[in-house]
């Protein structure tokens, strides 16, 4: 099948939805933290979804496509949250772990406390490839596809990200 | 058999000090993973969150009905239209001001209301009425002669001035 065929294959966006909106869900989840949030973001990511179905030109996977949309978004939001908040980058990540202890629908213990305080001091772009390579467990070659950055780059981002969470929980 | 392991791979390139930072990651990696052996999902979601947002999300992007595709230069048209029609019934009809300039009232309308309602006592006090007596139409030039002031002064103080006078 070549791309111009493929391009004629129509996408049902009833089936997207079915098919990636958990997946979708867990990665804006670990980006924006509350589950109230989380659910903003992925319904505004199928809104988008929906507004340029028909824009969607089959060059990359549907799913890297997705992942794009919902990594923009969840990186948007963030950034509106914190102007609105008049926080400073850091007093905003503190805002969201505190604001986690007393989330109904965190269950972790001390230490996946810890792992997400760690995680949420990395910087945005070192937060977004550990996310994707170490939950979402996505190759480094749809990370690069997905974030538009040379894959060397990502296996240096994720490297630093492993070491500054290690720090942090270790005490280092 | 060759045992020079750089001889085997000479057609072969590698990055600069790739070996020092293979140690260096390897050894992060498992550090990290001596931390947290197994991966958790440590958030949760509330029951049946994915059987409904699926309805939300299908509902919210379900087109309600067909969409009219306006354009700018329409728009303003209609909207033009729209505001010189509104200016021409205000022109014409002017249905909100009703209040009327006192300029635009001519003196006779306001003078005839005043007789014909009889009004006079109700707008003027006794004096006020003397005094408009005293200076209007009854000493205008087309009434000025001899017989009418002869009718309008007080029988009394002609009599009077006549005695005084003999």
């Amino acid at each position: 099948m070549n791309k111009e065929s493929l391009n004629l294959v129509e996408i049902k966006f009833e089936d997207l939805v079915s098919e990636y909106k958990e997946r979708m869900y867990w990665h804006i989840r670990r980006m924006v933290i509350s589950h109230e949030d989380a659910d903003d973001v992925l319904q505004n990511t199928f809104i988008k979804v929906f507004k340029n179905l028909d824009k969607f030109n089959g060059d990359s996977q549907i799913y890297t496509w997705l992942y794009r949309i919902a990594t923009n978004e969840s990186l948007t939001f963030i950034k509106k949250r914190q102007r609105t908040t008049h926080l400073s980058n850091e007093d905003f990540q503190e805002s969201l772990i505190s604001n986690l202890t007393s989330d109904p629908y965190f269950n972790g213990d001390d230490a996946q406390l810890k792992l997400q305080q760690a995680i949420d001091t990395l910087p945005a772009k070192q937060k977004q490839v550990f996310i994707m390579k170490y939950y979402d467990e996505l190759q480094y070659n749809e990370i690069s596809e997905i974030l538009g950055t040379s894959e060397g780059a990502l296996k240096a981002s994720y490297h630093h990200a492993v070491k500054k969470i290690t720090d942090h929980v270790t005490g280092n | 058999m060759k045992s020079d392991k750089n001889n085997t791979n000479e057609h072969f390139n590698i990055p600069e000090d790739y070996f020092a930072s293979f140690e260096n990651r390897l050894y992060t990696e498992l550090k990290f993973q001596e931390l947290y052996p197994i991966k958790v999902n440590a958030f949760s979601v509330p029951d049946a969150y994915f059987e409904k947002v699926q309805t939300a999300i299908i509902s919210k992007n379900t087109p309600q009905g067909k969409l009219i595709n306006y354009d700018f230069k329409t728009l303003t048209k209609a909207f033009a239209a729209l505001a010189a029609l509104i200016a021409l019934v205000f022109y014409v009809v002017n249905p909100i001001d009703n209040s009327i300039d006192f300029e635009s009232i001519s003196v006779s309308s306001i003078e005839n209301y005043l007789i014909d309602e009889n009004q006079l006592p109700y707008y003027f006090s006794d004096e006020e009425l003397t005094t408009i007596e005293d200076n209007t139409s009854i000493f205008d030039e087309q009434f000025v002669n001899e017989d009418v002031i002869y009718e309008y002064v007080d029988q009394e103080i002609i009599k009077g001035s006549w005695n005084a006078d003999q």
